[in-house]
């Protein structure tokens, strides 16, 4: 594929490239920040970004959203897009609040016992009181 | 009509859900404990009777969650292998609880010791669920389960250290899962599936479309290192020690012994179920696990053998273990496959074994933690020394014990035919400086324990009385004759399991 | 014969940081403390100062920027061979989401696909998730709750201060609105809640909205009042009744349907609120459950306790 052809693709599937970026910047301060309050926010990030990615994937041009509004005629697969996608982000979505939260106590807790919410600087302190 | 017995893996997961809420009421952690034991042997025999019986008729089941099979709802699928797996996480569980029960009610605050249960009740939950899922999602779901309730067992000591290495541990499992659910969307986004009966064939389909190469090459190793990530795999494993490390006795064991193992058996899936393991090898995922997990034991002994913390040393050398796991998968070949479900087994029994019998060892010490403190420690518990020695010497990997057999397996598995040479050198190199490595570090450690007198405290006096409960003894034998049975009576074992991958 | 300095190097570096097996320690551990006081840090000089070092720092960042761009083209390269955004012959529309939509309706009886699939042919991950938040709330509870280990003396004193100025300083305002904006509030709650099947909505959007409610209640009219209807066993009582409930629906539909029994949970007229057979009560749980989840991510967090 030439770098061309890969532009258009990246135009085309412009939510999955979004998603994709989005869900590196997450990845990386999840990885090399060092405030905790600011690793947990991240992941929240991350989580969001693979949400965009999910959602995209269940949309088909020109469909509507999967609520059958009238049940007596029977659902044409033709009128609504996919609903899987949509039930896999809310399972997702509700893991994520739980993660968030429980990171945020840990980092409640630390902060309280250290005075610090940056990692290296709670590291040396939990060592020195250590030894 | 169905066979009953089909229903009991369904019954082990929600069983397991449903001690974790009703114990929320349970205010006593007295009656918590018996509980969760309770369950735990249920859920044991229940998966023993599942075991048999796929055994015996050398079939597998899958079972739909619900009125619908397989592309629409959920499944779980069982056969020997996930049956056998089930039972030893069962069984290992049972015994780290009883062995460390002491250090469990001192570490932890009487009024919050029914939470810490809770959180075991939906760690075995998970694990079962992770056994026995025939779907991607349904794996996703239940990992984030396992890392909660990991991380809450880490925690519950309630020390600065430990939550500390909770958030460390905390922030790189959700890494591990972020990568892997991103795996599994683009898996979902090129295949339309998310059960793995219907990916299998979806999948084979893609590979004979070369514009796929790239992205199921790309999606392959998301998932393999999502999970690498949360079992500790070299590169990833910084988070493992401090919190092995750190957590009570019981935690320690449960999470090396058990936890690690979940994520993995997911993997195998992955490998044998949604793609095969040669497509595996060709995408080239094969090979890095390979090199990663040769790199994992020879790193993890290095750094066993400069640690002077017991349990920390202990930990360290669970990283190496992992690699010995991951060696076998990347093999790609069904022996390797089995050689690392029996490893699975042998380190599910070994490690708690060497968790529990040091947290004796160090009860015994007046609470001190390095190795130079343990000095005479076997001799004033023996039992927990006797344990200390087999485990250490099963590590090693002296004959007759469940070690040597891993490493025998793993060796004959890498010479078998139709593996790349290098491949072949990379495997039996590493098992050979690994083993190298393990007796550098166990022996003077078994040699310290037995020592004669104690260790030379400049004159501060601790208490040394540590009287062995019964369950720790108890625990203690058990876990001890596992190890032995593993290593004298390995044969028929590793032919069922050579046998049974195919059903994997 | 003099050894190499290397292999002398090599042979202290094993011996860890400090000395292990050779030869004692130079110090000994201070003998362990039962259950001492957190003693928290009294904003002290930061340690981090004089770390690491500039070139260090540089070199870092450098690396982190570098890799997370060599990560950013490769998942960027693997987006364009992804199929086209939206076309119809994508792989995602394939016969499994023919049957939700086509299907869902008679087999299922919502109107609202997406609830059939969570709920029903999935209902076996939602249950999972459910147990993810329980297992949130549980281990949220587990760190923040009062306790001997995370609270001192001062601690204490300073919540009983911060109630006391509350309740001098309420806001009379932020009361009276409360007053009239809560029934309007319960009712939208309780109406997605009760819509899971028949609109956007459900358990966890309802239930959210409810949360919300027990928490603008605590702020306009202190913590005192919610307790009076909302204490430690309504809290349990509730958040474990719903997620009992939701277990036995799930398994009853699990069992049932896996074993091939006529299922006797009524399907009803689809579109109208009493139908859909397992999906409402399920909500009904699953809303009792997120609420007081909320509620309790939110008081644990301020004052460590109910």
């Amino acid at each position: 594929m030439d770098i061309n052809a890969m532009l258009q693709m990246l135009h085309a599937n412009r939510f999955e490239t979004a998603s994709v970026l989005l869900f590196v910047v997450g990845l990386a301060g999840m990885v090399f920040n060092r405030n905790l309050f600011k690793k947990v926010v991240s992941m929240g990030f991350m989580d969001s970004a693979i949400f965009l990615f999910l959602t995209s994937s269940g949309f088909v041009e020109g469909r509507l959203a999967p609520i059958v509004t009238n049940p007596a005629v029977p659902a044409s697969a033709e009128v609504y897009s996919n609903p899987l996608p949509a039930g896999l982000v809310l399972t997702g979505i509700v893991v994520s609040v739980s993660f968030t939260a429980f990171g945020l106590a840990l980092t409640q807790r630390l902060y309280k016992r250290y005075g610090s919410l940056n990692i290296d600087e709670i590291m040396m302190r939990a060592q020195k009181s250590e030894d | 009509m169905r066979l009953f017995y089909e229903n009991f893996p369904f019954f082990c997961v929600f069983l397991g859900l449903l001690c974790g809420i009703v114990t929320t009421l349970i205010r006593d952690g007295k009656k918590a404990r018996y509980l969760t034991l309770l369950m735990l042997a249920v859920c044991a025999v229940l998966s023993g009777v599942v075991f048999a019986e796929t055994a015996r008729a050398g079939r597998c089941f899958s079972y739909a969650m619900g009125a619908f099979p397989a592309p629409w709802g959920n499944e779980l699928r069982s056969g020997p292998i996930e049956a056998l797996l089930s039972m030893v996480f069962c069984l290992v569980m049972i015994f780290s609880l009883l062995g460390g029960k002491a250090d469990l009610e001192e570490d932890i605050l009487p009024e919050k010791q029914n939470l810490y249960y809770i959180m075991m009740d939906l760690l075995a939950a998970s694990l079962f669920a992770l056994c026995f899922t025939n779907d991607m999602f349904t794996g996703y779901v239940f990992i984030e389960i396992n890392t909660i309730a990991a991380c809450s067992i880490v925690m519950a000591k309630d020390s600065g250290q430990t939550i500390l290495a909770t958030i460390r541990y905390l922030i790189m499992s959700l890494v591990g899962s972020g990568v892997f659910l991103f795996g599994v969307s683009m898996l979902y986004t090129i295949t339309g599936h998310l059960l793995m009966p219907n990916l299998l064939p979806a999948v084979t389909k893609l590979f004979s479309n070369p514009a796929y190469d790239y992205p199921l090459a790309m999606l392959a190793g998301m998932i393999c290192v999502g999970l690498a990530v949360k079992s500790a795999l070299f590169p990833f494993h910084t988070w493992l020690p401090t919190a092995h490390g750190s957590a009570t006795t019981a935690s320690s064991a449960v999470l090396s012994g058990v936890v690690l193992k979940g994520y993995i058996i997911l993997l195998i899936k992955v490998m044998c179920r949604v793609f095969t393991p040669a497509e595996i090898g060709s995408l080239g995922v094969g090979s890095v696990l390979l090199v990663l997990g040769a790199g994992a034991m020879v790193y993890g002994s290095v750094w066993a053998v400069r640690e002077p913390h017991a349990k920390r040393m202990i930990a360290y050398s669970s990283v190496a273990q992992v690699g010995y796991i991951y060696l076998g998968l990347g093999l790609c070949t069904t022996m390797g496959i089995a050689a690392a479900i029996f490893q699975i087994i042998a380190h599910a029994f070994t490690k708690p074994l060497l968790f529990v019998s040091t947290g004796g060892l160090i009860d015994a010490s007046g609470h001190q933690k390095k190795l130079y403190f343990l000095r005479g420690a076997g001799r004033r518990c023996p039992m927990a020394g006797v344990g200390f020695t087999i485990g250490g010497l099963s590590m090693v990997g002296l004959p007759l014990l469940a070690g040597f057999v891993t490493k025998l397996v793993l060796g004959r598995a890498a010479l078998a035919e139709g593996i790349p040479q290098w491949q072949m050198i990379v495997a039996l190199s590493a098992i050979a400086i690994s083993s190298l490595l393990n007796a550098w570090y166990y022996l003077p450690a078994i040699v310290q324990i037995w020592k004669g007198g104690e260790a030379d405290t400049d004159g501060v006096v601790y208490s040394h009385e540590f009287v062995p409960s019964l369950s720790f003894k108890a625990a203690v034998v058990c876990m001890g004759l596992a190890v032995i049975l593993l290593g004298c009576f390995a044969h028929p074992l590793i032919e069922l399991l050579t046998k049974s991958v195919s059903l994997l | 014969m003099k050894t190499p300095l290397w292999y002398q190097k090599l042979l202290r570096w094993t011996e860890g940081d400090e000395p292990g097996l050779a030869e004692p320690a130079a110090h000994v551990e201070n003998p362990p403390q039962p259950r001492a006081e957190e003693t928290p840090y009294e904003s002290g000089p930061s340690l981090l100062q004089g770390a690491g070092g500039p070139i260090n720092r540089v070199l870092t960042k450098v690396f982190a920027i570098f890799s997370c761009a060599v990560f950013a083209l490769v998942m960027l390269a693997t987006v364009a061979y992804l199929p086209r955004f939206g076309d119809q012959g994508n792989a995602p529309v394939n016969e499994t989401s023919r049957r939700y939509i086509e299907q869902g309706v008679q087999e299922v009886g919502a109107t609202n696909l997406v609830t059939n699939i969570i709920l029903v042919y999935r209902g076996f991950d939602t249950y999972g998730e459910s147990c993810v938040l329980f297992l949130g709330a549980t281990a949220v509870i587990m760190l923040l709750e009062v306790d001997s280990k995370n609270t001192t003396r001062r601690d204490r004193a300073l919540l009983r201060r911060g109630d006391e100025l509350d309740r001098i300083t309420r806001n009379q305002i932020l009361g009276h609105v409360t007053r009239v904006l809560m029934p309007v509030i319960l009712l939208y709650g309780l109406y997605i809640l009760c819509n899971g099947h028949l609109s956007p909505g459900g358990g966890f959007a309802g239930g959210s909205i409810l949360g919300g409610a027990l928490i603008l209640c605590e702020n306009a009219f202190g913590v005192e009042k919610v307790r009076s209807f909302f204490n430690h066993h309504v809290y349990h009582a509730v958040k474990v009744g719903a997620l009992i409930l939701y277990a036995i629906l799930i398994c009853y539909t699990i069992y049932v349907g896996a074993n091939g029994l006529p299922n006797i949970m009524p399907l009803g007229r689809p579109g109208s609120i009493l139908s859909a057979g397992i999906i409402l009560p399920i909500n009904v749980a699953v809303g009792l459950e997120v609420a007081c989840t909320m509620y309790a991510f939110y008081t644990y967090f301020g004052r460590g306790d109910l």
